[in-house]
């Protein structure tokens, strides 16, 4: 089903996805602001501020015995980084209709409490209540406290930010401890403010009803706004390689190697494609090069996997070794690397991650969350492709392409997390 | 195939025992893009022993449930990803305490993919050099395993609740246990507990029962009626450890905190009650949650769950704090007040309208849809009962089931601390 995009006043899109097919309705808007140091903090706290309470149900029981009077309607809050960008999306998602045990269409209540967290927020004073507050910075740094316990997840944060220092790309989203801890209820306000005001707005509507009632509620609630001015996107994904190296230590089992790569192929201009289906074929599905020689054949690890991120032309591939095998390990990546760039691989191996990458693309349009994902993705240059064009386009890629995406993609940084008592290095 | 059109979903279901003995679920969806397909056995991690010639029992090492899903894939003329590879389908595996299955999601080739499916799980091929090969791979797996704490302190508390049950050992089992493996032991297991009558197979999506069963009248082997017998465990009503402590590298303490319950049958009214009272308990509508909170014991990664299999099941409250004793003292206090002054009336509606909404809301994907499916089958129910048993359960049965299925005094807490 091709999405309709509508435009909004007050600088929104709103992009319909009629499915039928679906049990659940669901609503997200989806809030773009440059990534910043000094900002990043203020906008991660939202969702926790925002998801737990609104004045009509000014209380985090209250709030949540209203979802389940609503049939178990979901509020979610989340935080993403695309590129250089910090998205902030707050979604509802409710039964449809058919499935209520008696009958009732929950669309006008669940729109309403989506709209009512954003502009009818808890507030004393003109700011956010200050036990609460302290409840969601301590759990905002709780949680980033939390991320070294994921020792795979910080190992590729990590090699990010050797990767690419100084950049917004290497930014946490959600912060750092620092400016977290300098949050005020106050300033935490200011963010939301800002954040209807300066930041560029997508809506998501994935229902077969009539979008025209929604349309009306979030135009009558933006017209609330003194102004709309969001930032112009611009892309940064210029980069020179460094050939870094850092390996830190930690009371480990098994060692974590990430291999940072740069390619000058990103979104909305490069050959895009190409790079996803070389990736594919690299280390990201179950018949690649690197699973198959790295894992199959040598047996030296569970996962080897690469990835890449069409924004900022960044590829990582990571795995967990034993620690006297990182350097093998790295070896045989890069030569799979070099693999690809010579063109030595089957058609059968090509053919087979590019099914697998098209298979990954449709079988998205039968999952709600997924199928949004996908649309996320394309909010920040207003390109509305379908799963089903992303198939056709893959299917276009030559042999050729896909060599060329794997010369231009350059080695840059070795990031290895090793067991404490380990001397080895890759 | 018998269909029989859900009353509530509006979906039909067609179910049959295959003359092999199989018992085949299939959930058409015409309107999905894709396929999933689930080929399962019960046969898990704690189905952990083997008959023997003399009529006696055989302890198999820790982890052969898992090794042998890894194992399965392979064959004597190829491995089952290459096939795959061909039809473009997406598989996975997995081995959990109860069950392993092997499955596809599909867009395209469903039927070639499902072939595949069915061909490969009936075809073990284990030599000495394929299985050593494979000590490698998962030993890399349990290493991964062992570095994540979460992992650490959901098998530690398993270890303090259970005494006997072989719940209590890791799924993967160790470096060593998995180094005893041989071809000859998988096929021991593979032929006790891979019976046509012991597994099932669900498919949800875009297809039709016809095309499910033509294949599978193709491809099915007959086997001979062999049903392992069911899993006997001397497990104490009481707990092993009341606290179990761990360190690792990690920012503040993980805590489990597990009450114990008596083994039960598992009914579509059990399932239903476990997932409203979790909630009634602990869900961030509740007072508890509300306590916890305010006093600081708990962020945003608390969660709260039933946890159940063949002879166990256990209450769980799971997340990060600094003060795991203190959110012990409270749930505890918490389950005795519920239990002598019961539910509130409005909260328990409320909970229960959205424990139900939230169960059909994930029924979207293909996928979700025959995983719930393959749960009912394993734990011998109705498929989608448990709904029907959702949508009508009463709060008197919710309070006759917070009042007999949980002790506050049984219980184990694990904890993992920062180095």
């Amino acid at each position: 089903m091709r999405p309709n995009p509508i435009s909004l006043s007050h600088d929104m899109t709103l992009l319909h996805l009629t499915e039928q097919r679906f049990r659940t309705d669901r609503l997200t808007g989806v809030f773009a602001v440059p990534l910043q140091k000094d900002t990043a903090a203020g906008y991660a706290i939202l969702p926790g501020l925002l998801t737990r309470s609104c004045e009509d149900y000014p209380t985090m029981a209250a709030f949540s015995r209203r979802l389940d009077e609503l049939y178990g309607a979901t509020v979610q809050g989340h935080i993403y980084r695309l590129g250089g960008w910090q998205l902030i999306a707050f979604s509802i998602s409710y039964l449809n209709r058919r499935y209520t045990l008696d009958g009732s269409d929950l669309t006008a209540d669940c729109t309403r409490l989506l709209l009512d967290m954003l502009f009818r927020p808890v507030l004393e004073d003109g700011v956010f209540p200050a036990d609460a507050f302290a409840q969601e910075q301590r759990c905002l740094l709780e949680r980033l406290q939390g991320e070294m316990n994921d020792k795979r997840m910080y190992a590729r944060q990590r090699c990010e930010e050797v990767l690419c220092p100084d950049h917004p790309f290497s930014l946490n989203p959600n912060g750092t401890e620092e400016t977290v801890a300098a949050l005020t209820p106050a300033a935490a306000t200011e963010s939301l403010s800002r954040l209807l005001t300066d930041s560029h707005i997508h809506w998501l509507y994935q229902s077969g009803d009539d979008p025209a009632p929604l349309v009306a509620a979030l135009e009558e609630r933006f017209a609330t706004l003194p102004y709309r001015r969001p930032a112009a996107v611009k892309a940064d994904a210029s980069f020179t390689i460094k050939e870094s190296a850092l390996t830190e230590y930690m009371p480990l089992r098994q060692a974590k190697l990430v291999l940072g790569f740069r390619i000058a192929v990103t979104e909305p201009e490069g050959p895009v494609q190409a790079a996803q289906l070389m990736n594919t074929l690299w280390g990201g599905c179950a018949t690649s090069l690197c699973f198959t020689h790295v894992r199959e054949e040598q047996s030296l690890c569970y996962y080897c996997a690469s990835s890449y991120d069409k924004f900022q032309g960044v590829l990582l591939v990571d795995s967990g070794v034993q620690p006297e095998n990182a350097q093998r390990t790295k070896e045989e990546v890069l030569k799979q690397l070099d693999a690809i760039r010579e063109g030595s691989f089957s058609d059968e191996e090509l053919e087979a991650a590019r099914r697998s990458l098209i298979q990954r693309y449709v079988s998205a349009a039968d999952h709600p969350e997924a199928l949004e994902n996908f649309y996320i993705s394309q909010t920040l240059y207003d390109t509305y492709r379908t799963p089903e064009d992303m198939a056709q386009r893959l299917s276009a890629i030559t042999r050729e392409d896909v060599c060329r995406a794997a010369r231009l993609t350059h080695f840059d940084t070795t990031y290895l997390l090793m067991p404490d008592d380990e001397e080895v290095t890759a | 195939m018998t269909a029989v059109k859900h009353p509530l979903l509006g979906d039909t279901l067609y179910t049959c025992t295959h003359p092999t003995g199989l018992p085949i679920v299939v959930w058409p969806q015409p309107k999905a893009s894709s396929v999933y397909a689930v080929f399962a056995t019960r046969y898990g991690s704690v189905h952990n022993t083997l008959p023997t010639a003399d009529g006696g029992i055989e302890e198999v090492p820790a982890g052969i449930a898992h090794y042998l899903e890894h194992k399965l894939f392979e064959s004597e003329s190829g491995d089952a990803f290459t096939r795959y590879a061909k039809t473009g389908a997406s598989a996975n595996a997995y081995t959990t305490f109860d069950r392993t299955a092997y499955l596809f999601h599909a867009t395209e080739n469903v039927l070639p993919s499902l072939e595949i499916l069915l061909d490969f799980v009936q075809d073990p091929y284990f030599t000495q050099e394929t299985v050593q090969k494979e000590q490698g791979i998962i030993g890399q797996e349990i290493r991964m395993g062992e570095d994540q704490p979460g992992r650490r302190v959901f098998f530690n508390l398993l270890r303090g609740l259970f005494a006997q049950h072989p719940v209590r050992i890791d799924i993967a089992g160790t470096v060593e246990s998995i180094a005893c493996i041989t071809p000859d032991l998988l096929y021991r297991c593979y032929n006790q507990y891979y019976n046509l009558h012991n597994m099932v197979l669900v498919v949800a999506g875009n297809i039709t029962p016809e095309e499910v069963l033509e294949t599978a009248d193709r491809l099915l082997k007959p086997a001979p009626a062999l049903i392992p017998a069911p899993l006997t465990c001397h497990e104490p009503a009481g707990v092993l450890e009341e606290l179990v402590e761990d360190s690792m590298p990690v920012a503040a303490p993980l805590f489990y905190l597990g009450f114990k319950e008596p083994a039960l049958e598992q009914t579509p009214a059990l399932m239903a009650g476990s997932r409203v009272l979790v909630e009634l308990i602990a869900g961030k509508s509740s007072p508890l949650y509300t306590r916890l909170m305010d006093e600081g014991l708990i962020n945003d990664q608390f969660e709260v769950e039933y946890f159940a299999g063949p002879g166990y099941g256990a209450w769980l409250v799971g997340g990060e704090s600094a003060n795991p004793q203190r959110i012990k003292e409270l749930v505890q206090e918490e389950l005795r007040r519920l239990q002598k002054e019961g539910l509130d009336p409005a909260a328990a509606e409320a909970v229960r309208r959205g424990a139900y909404g939230r169960l059909v809301a994930g029924l979207d994907d293909p996928s979700d849809c025959a995983e719930l499916i393959l749960s009912h089958l394993v734990d011998g129910i109705r498929p989608l009962s448990e709904l029907d048993a959702l949508a009508a359960i009463t709060l008197e049965e919710l309070e006759t089931q917070l009042r007999t299925r949980i002790d506050p005094d049984v219980c184990t807490l694990s904890v993992v601390n920062p180095l």
